[in-house]
């Protein structure tokens, strides 16, 4: 057992934080998908409007490996598909007959029987019930390549961004023959002695130091350190031409809970967060579920944004859509926030920093009302070293950015970028005076990468 | 009232507008007047409340009581007999207009830069304005100070691409400017004039008489530690007082806006470099050599470089590891060129536009450490 302390990064104190309830709301009418949305796959539709569906029937694939199914999560008929620009995927809308039939019966498995399981024969099944699309990769975060093994599997069970799933509330004892199950599935198709599980110190230790298959690593401080990349990072990092596999701690213990009882985990528990909400907490849905399902307050949608998934990486929705199709968080920012006169001069005793440029900063304990106002002007980038407070990575971000901008893909390479996630720099981008988007240019500069590769 | 009146008059200065040309100015006024209305487009969808206005309107902050010195010392320097009211009105007849010339014309060079190329007007200007009349003696003819001004923002910074893309600093350049291009008619460091009186500056003092020691000659010309480390002495107007650079330097560095490696890299430096010379004193007839490291540290303009000059992000070094190395090379240079090369008694200013166009190559070799490790580790 390793202990890795983080001390750069910091945890945002919003207004809105989440109780630490679950609310059952998994009985929506409507699901829609947004597969053009889900990063590195090209889908290919093989489903068509009024089909009936049931739960594990495929909706689509990936073109370039047509046995990775994405499957419907509910029994009911596709109300709709709509086709964006340039024929992409943009919806698959299905309406829930709520009978929980399920398109296919799996045999099911105890813990103990995986190791015995054909390797092949797992990866398929993992494949066709769409529970394969749940396990991804790095670098590049698209889904795992079945044919190319990677060095090492990481799994974070806890998340550390603002208002994320509380993870504790997942599972009890009961929940650890699913995830014995889950982690010696991962095992099996990786071809690895053990994974990696990454706790926080308040986590149940007991609980997981009774794992078998597993290198268990306490990981403490503040956000990114939830984030799989960091942890990947301080423990086993990617070197050009390596892959390291990663999966949610959530989806690790639905695959778990299918090889158990064969039957397709379809639910998650999701945080729902933000101070205009009358009740910010965890519910439990179907997966896909449409937003205003999930969120019932009356909202005044033009004084409020809708993200699905944490406010600093998430994608902005609106109530129409779906939560995205990795996403376990949604949260409603206030959107703008007025103009103030002379903002600049004044003391600040309302304005949350991380700098120590408002007197806001002697106030402890407290959380903070934040909205989408950028509080401030874009502006070059000026390195007052900000940046490199917050990012828990040994790379040099100035640099690497410039490189990006540059478009030099060696020394983007030697300067790191295989180990590079663009939520790692979201806080990068949160506490940059000149408002400059290093998630974004990071993002670009893996998309270059990966071409290129 | 004013915010409606921005608002009715916002579409003239927008794409199209009759005064499109001049939106850089009016978005400069607008959001100078009133925090900007910019949202998010993108994750992460909230933002930190700083901005490069209140970074550096922090740092104009930080010059405050090095200014307010200044403008008495100015008086105090011509004659210490009168109230300390006194001195300082005498102070503001001369600092004033030295002020209002620094920010009109570097106001003017930078709007028009901003017109012609089309880029927003950068707040760092607020920060140069004021650093290049505190690098002033307060006697200099105010067209110099025009013409040092234009060249700083204009060669210093703009041709380079505007402020985040200079190699050195600005208000540095125009110093090093007047310095090199009127020697004659500006004594800087060397000598302080107002009103006709003259006054050997405690650096010159010190360097005056081969084969002595520097503290004889100081104290031959009664000047103490404890004046020199107050300010009561003759010098450009912001300089004088280390005292006052340190309270800058406290507030610097407790809201985080200046970066602690460099003044303490340059501190280091400064104090090692200084004790070697030290050692070596006896064997020189150099009455520089044998000056100790805290009387360095309160002589010339060492603090005011240290606290407002090398601590500039964009021409320090960009990495932390690089910013000790950046912060270490001005602090033994500046000893270097105030002890061995007699043609300038003051090295602070030279040391740090030396350290400023090594800041790239250091971060070369801190880069090339980073992608070693990397690679070493497979």
């Amino acid at each position: 057992m390793n202990v890795i302390n983080i001390n750069k990064g910091l945890d945002i104190p919003i207004n809105g934080a989440p109780s630490n309830t679950i609310e059952d709301m998994s009985n929506s009418i409507t699901i829609i998908l947004h597969p053009s949305k889900i990063s590195g796959i090209k889908p290919k539709l093989t489903c068509k409007i009024d089909d009936e569906v049931k739960i594990g029937t495929e909706l689509f694939h990936d073109k370039s490996d047509p046995t990775i199914s994405f499957v419907s999560n509910c029994s009911g008929k596709i109300k709709n598909i709509v086709l964006g620009e340039r024929r992409a995927l943009d919806e698959i809308k299905i309406e829930n007959d709520n009978l929980n039939t399920q398109f296919k019966e799996y045999k099911s498995y105890k813990s103990s029987e995986i190791n015995s399981i054909n390797k092949d024969t797992l990866v398929n099944i993992l494949k066709e019930s769409g529970n394969w699309t749940y396990i991804r990769q790095r670098p590049f975060s698209k889904i795992a390549d079945s044919k190319k093994m990677p060095k090492a599997v990481f799994v974070s069970c806890f998340n550390s961004a603002p208002h994320a799933l509380n993870t504790n509330l997942l599972f009890d004892n009961n929940k650890k023959n699913a995830l014995q199950t889950g982690i010696n599935a991962l095992c099996k198709i990786s071809g690895l002695n053990y994974i990696n599980l990454s706790i926080r110190s308040n986590q149940d230790l007991n609980f997981f130091n009774s794992l078998y298959n597993v290198n268990l690593n306490i990981v403490n401080g503040p956000h990114p350190a939830g984030n799989v990349g960091i942890q990947i990072h301080k423990i086993n990092p990617i070197n050009v031409g390596e892959s390291i596999w990663y999966i949610d701690f959530q989806d690790l213990l639905a695959i778990g809970d299918f090889l158990n009882s064969g039957k397709i985990i379809n639910t998650k528990i999701i945080s729902i967060s933000g101070e205009q909400l009358v009740n910010p907490t965890h519910c439990k849905i179907l997966k896909g579920t449409v937003i205003k399902n999930i969120i019932k307050d009356d909202l005044d949608l033009i004084k409020s944004r809708i993200v699905s998934g944490n406010i600093l990486t998430g994608s902005i929705s609106n109530i129409e859509r779906g939560i995205e199709y990795y996403d376990s968080q949604i949260c409603v920012v206030p959107n703008n926030g007025g103009r103030h006169f002379l903002g600049w001069l004044m003391p600040g005793f309302d304005k949350y920093t991380n700098s120590n440029t408002y007197l806001s900063k002697i106030i402890k304990n407290k959380t903070w009302s934040l909205n989408t106002l950028i509080n401030g002007s874009y502006r070059t980038i000026i390195p007052f070293g900000y940046w490199e407070d917050v990012l828990p990575l040994d790379v040099i971000p100035q640099y690497l950015v410039k490189s990006i901008l540059a478009e030099d893909i060696e020394e983007m390479e030697n300067l790191g970028i295989y180990e590079c996630h663009e939520e790692d720099f979201a806080l990068c981008t949160f506490v940059c005076q000149s408002k400059f988007p290093v998630q974004e240019v990071i993002k670009k500069g893996l998309m270059l990468m990966e071409k290129e590769v | 009232m004013l915010r409606s009146l921005l608002d009715s008059v916002k579409d003239q200065f927008e794409k199209g507008g009759k005064y499109e040309k001049f939106y850089p100015l009016y978005d400069a006024l607008d959001t100078f007047l009133y925090t900007p209305s910019t949202v998010t487009t993108n994750a992460p969808h909230i933002r930190d409340s700083i901005d490069l206005k209140r970074s550096m309107i922090f740092v104009v902050i930080a010059m405050v009581p090095a200014i307010l010195f200044g403008i008495f010392n100015i008086g105090y320097q011509d004659d210490s007999t009168r109230t300390i009211a006194d001195n300082f009105v005498f102070g503001l007849y001369y600092a004033v207009p030295i002020i209002v010339i620094s920010y009109a014309v570097g106001g003017i060079c930078e709007v028009l830069f901003a017109i012609i190329r089309k880029h927003e007007v950068n707040e760092g200007f607020l920060v140069t304005g004021m650093l290049i009349p505190l690098t002033m003696p307060p006697d200099i003819p105010l067209w110099m100070v025009a013409v040092a001004t234009a060249f700083g923002v204009i060669i210093g910074k703009e041709i380079f691409g505007g402020t985040g893309y200079n190699i050195f600093n600005p208000a540095l350049t125009a110093r090093a400017f007047i310095y090199f291009a009127y020697p004659s008619e500006i004594s800087g460091d060397l000598v302080w004039t107002v009103d006709g009186v003259s006054t050997a500056t405690p650096l010159l003092q010190a360097a005056s008489t081969q084969g002595s020691d520097s503290l004889t000659l100081l104290s031959s010309a009664n000047y103490s530690f404890e004046q020199m480390f107050f300010g009561f002495i003759p010098g450009s107007i912001g300089e004088t007082s280390t005292l006052a650079c340190l309270i800058g330097a406290g507030f610097l560095l407790v809201t985080k806006v200046a970066n602690w490696r460099v003044m303490i890299g340059m501190t280091s430096g400064m104090v090692f470099t200084s004790i070697i010379f030290m050692f070596l004193s006896p064997y020189s007839t150099n009455p520089m050599l044998s000056l100790p490291p805290h009387y360095h540290f309160v002589m010339g303009s060492f603090a005011f470089g240290m606290v407002f000059m090398a601590t500039e992000p964009v021409t320090a070094s960009h990495t932390n590891k690089g910013r000790w190395y950046y912060g270490l090379i001005i602090g033994i240079m500046t000893v270097i060129i105030r002890s061995i090369n007699p043609a300038y008694p003051e090295g602070v200013m030279l040391a740090i536009l030396f350290a400023n166009a090594f800041a790239p190559l250091i971060d070369y070799f801190v880069l090339q450490e980073n992608i070693k490790r990397r690679l070493l580790r497979k």
